[in-house]
């Protein structure tokens, strides 16, 4: 008896205990489950908007899962030696000078470009950059980039303009000079070979 | 009292039956004189009074049975918290929401609070088929080498739109342009390198993400944007003719930056790539100025844009699908996102379901600057952040599948 009641006891500890443990287990995902439930109940519920985006991404979850059945039903041999035949392309011009609309590889927390020159030369690529910073719009800088021929190699050099005289572009090309000018009308002038920015032609 | 109440018959009835069941059950019988009388004494006593009776039939005093209780509660405690707090790093039963799907779920599931292996994305300079089929065959051969099934995903970024000589395409950051066509053929190249060199690995995926961007000086349009969702389209049909879709497959993207362009031109383009596309889009731009940064969003340049703005690019629109860049060593780019999806909570009744943080890493490491120094998360850290803010809340917690880190092709 004396046993049989410390079994009863060590039972309802234990019990306690495991209580307790899937008690902190659960606890975050059931309020979560309670909250998202209570989210859910809301009269409103998702948007229509929300509803037809759901919707269509169900479609793609479901167009998903055929598109891979589809391929174990006819897997192709695995051949790494022989490649399908693409239709042979050429590879795109490079174009050399002034370009509108490519804002390089950069995030624009980080630089946004205004315009760009470029050119083709017998040891690579250069490309400059006209903007700003993305972290100040009032500084206006140059970012040049190198590429070797084959266009496996880059180097990244930053100038910034000495006055904090807003976006720059690229305005025209004197020869080698690149005439700059900032959104406050202050001129500069970027040497494409030497890659120095002065402030006097 | 009434008889036959049943508050006033129980005691006499108990102390009956206890009888019987003393005089028939063979324990007691049995019981030692002492133990009979300590069994009596706590009878007495009450169900309330638990530790004197433990310490009746223990022999050991009350304060050693409560010191043993507190401990034994201690432990339990502390069992349990440890547990707890391990769900959010081992294993648990978590909310989940299907991540493509409109329904809620909540299943018990495991979940891995570790990022996921992170894949390269890239900057592309070039549409070389050849060069982009031995690109895949990496891919390929990694996946296999790799214990397991990898399900990953990969940006191909080929910059901004373009409408040269009446085809559309991308800049391929000034190495361009290239029309459509010719990123098809890339895209594919890179899907059957994949394909080729995955060995005796017949389950793993790889996601191809095409990305363009939203670059105002670019030809950022409704048709572009529909060009796009064919362009993808047509990518997919090529796989699956060909007989690789069973672990491989495209969709769109867009590096959609809100110091790039207005919203009105970003949602038309998103609109046109709606109009035709049969797969997802992927936006994989930022959330400058949204709050905390700011009180609404918008850039120097485009002011105007709103939370509303970039949840729908984001989020809202149909076919897009959140992999937001999560670049800044500060935690800011996670913090804005997580407040957009709160902002879909409240205002649209659904969480954002985000599918891969992406980061640059790499790039930095192979062009250093100064301003890296901010921008730099590596692939965990990235990935970390956001998924820390999101699970943060439960309204928007959720699992993250993937995580890319871009660099530059070839360097």
């Amino acid at each position: 008896m004396t046993q049989t009641q410390m079994k009863i006891w060590i039972g309802l500890l234990a019990a306690v205990g495991l209580i307790l443990i899937f008690a902190g287990i659960f606890i975050q995902p059931l309020l979560s489950v309670a909250r998202n439930g209570a989210r859910a109940a809301t009269p409103e519920g998702p948007s229509l908007q929300m509803q037809r985006s759901l919707g269509e991404k169900d479609l793609f979850a479901a167009q998903g899962a055929e598109f891979q059945a589809a391929g174990e039903q006819e897997r192709a041999p695995r051949d790494p030696l022989n490649m399908p035949a693409f239709a042979a392309q050429a590879s795109p011009p490079f174009r050399n000078g002034i370009i509108e609309g490519e804002p390089g590889p950069f995030y624009s927390g980080y630089f946004i470009t205004r315009n760009a020159w470029q050119e083709q030369r017998a040891d690579g690529f250069v490309q400059i950059f006209a903007g700003v910073t993305g972290q100040d719009p009032s500084q206006g800088a140059l970012v040049v980039l190198l590429h070797n021929a084959d266009r496996q190699a880059g180097r990244e050099i930053w100038h910034l303009v000495p006055e904090k005289s807003g976006a720059i572009r690229i305005e025209r090309a004197d020869g080698q000079t690149l005439v700059l000018q900032s959104e406050n009308g202050n001129l500069y002038y970027f040497d494409t070979v030497s890659l120095t920015l002065q402030t006097e032609p | 009292m009434l008889p036959g109440d049943g508050r006033s018959s129980r005691p006499i009835f108990r102390r009956i039956t206890d009888h019987v069941h003393r005089i028939e059950n063979p324990q007691w019988r049995a019981m030692r004189t002492e133990d009979k009388i300590r069994l009596k004494q706590v009878k007495r006593l009450g169900v309330r009074s638990l530790f004197p009776r433990i310490a009746l039939f223990s022999q050991k005093s009350e304060e050693q049975i409560l010191d043993v209780f507190r401990k034994v509660m201690i432990t339990l405690l502390a069992m349990g918290l440890v547990l707890g707090m391990a769900d959010r790093h081992l294993v648990g039963l978590r909310s989940v929401e299907a991540q493509t799907g409109g329904n809620l779920a909540y299943l018990p599931i495991i979940v891995n609070t570790q990022p996921p292996i992170s894949t390269t994305s890239w900057y592309m300079k070039t549409v070389d088929f050849n060069t982009l089929a031995v690109m895949g065959c990496g891919y390929g051969i990694h996946d296999n080498e790799l214990p397991g099934i990898q399900n990953s995903i990969t940006v191909l970024d080929f910059g901004t739109p373009t409408f040269d000589d009446g085809a559309y395409g991308a800049t391929i950051f000034g190495f361009g342009p290239a029309d459509t066509g010719q990123i098809a053929v890339a895209v594919e190249a890179f899907a059957w390198g994949y394909y080729a060199c995955l060995g005796n690995d017949s389950a793993s995926q790889m996601l191809i993400a095409v990305g363009t961007n939203n670059y105002f000086g670019g030809d950022v349009t409704f048709e572009h944007g529909q060009a796009w969702a064919l362009m993808v389209n047509e990518i997919n049909q090529w796989i699956l003719d060909n007989g690789y879709s069973a672990q491989v497959r495209a969709a769109g993207a867009s590096d959609m930056e809100i110091g790039w362009n207005s919203p009105e031109t970003t949602r038309l383009w998103v609109n046109g790539y709606d109009s035709a596309n049969s797969w997802p889009l992927y936006n994989f731009g930022d959330a400058a100025g949204c709050p905390p940064a700011g009180s609404s969003c918008g850039s120097s340049a485009f002011p105007e844009w709103t939370q509303e703005d970039v949840w729908y690019i984001s989020w809202g629109a149909p076919p897009s699908i959140p992999t937001p860049l999560i670049y800044a060593n500060s935690g800011i780019h996670a913090e804005q996102w997580y407040q957009l999806s709160v902002y879909s909570v409240e205002n649209h009744g659904f969480p954002m379901i985000f599918a891969a943080a992406i980061t640059q890493y790499q790039a930095c490491l192979q062009r250093p600057s100064w301003i890296c120094d901010l921008l730099d998360n590596t692939a965990a850290e990235g990935w970390n952040q956001l998924w820390s803010q999101l699970n943060s809340d439960p309204r928007t917690a959720q699992d993250l599948p993937w995580v890319t880190d871009f660099k530059w092709y070839g360097e």
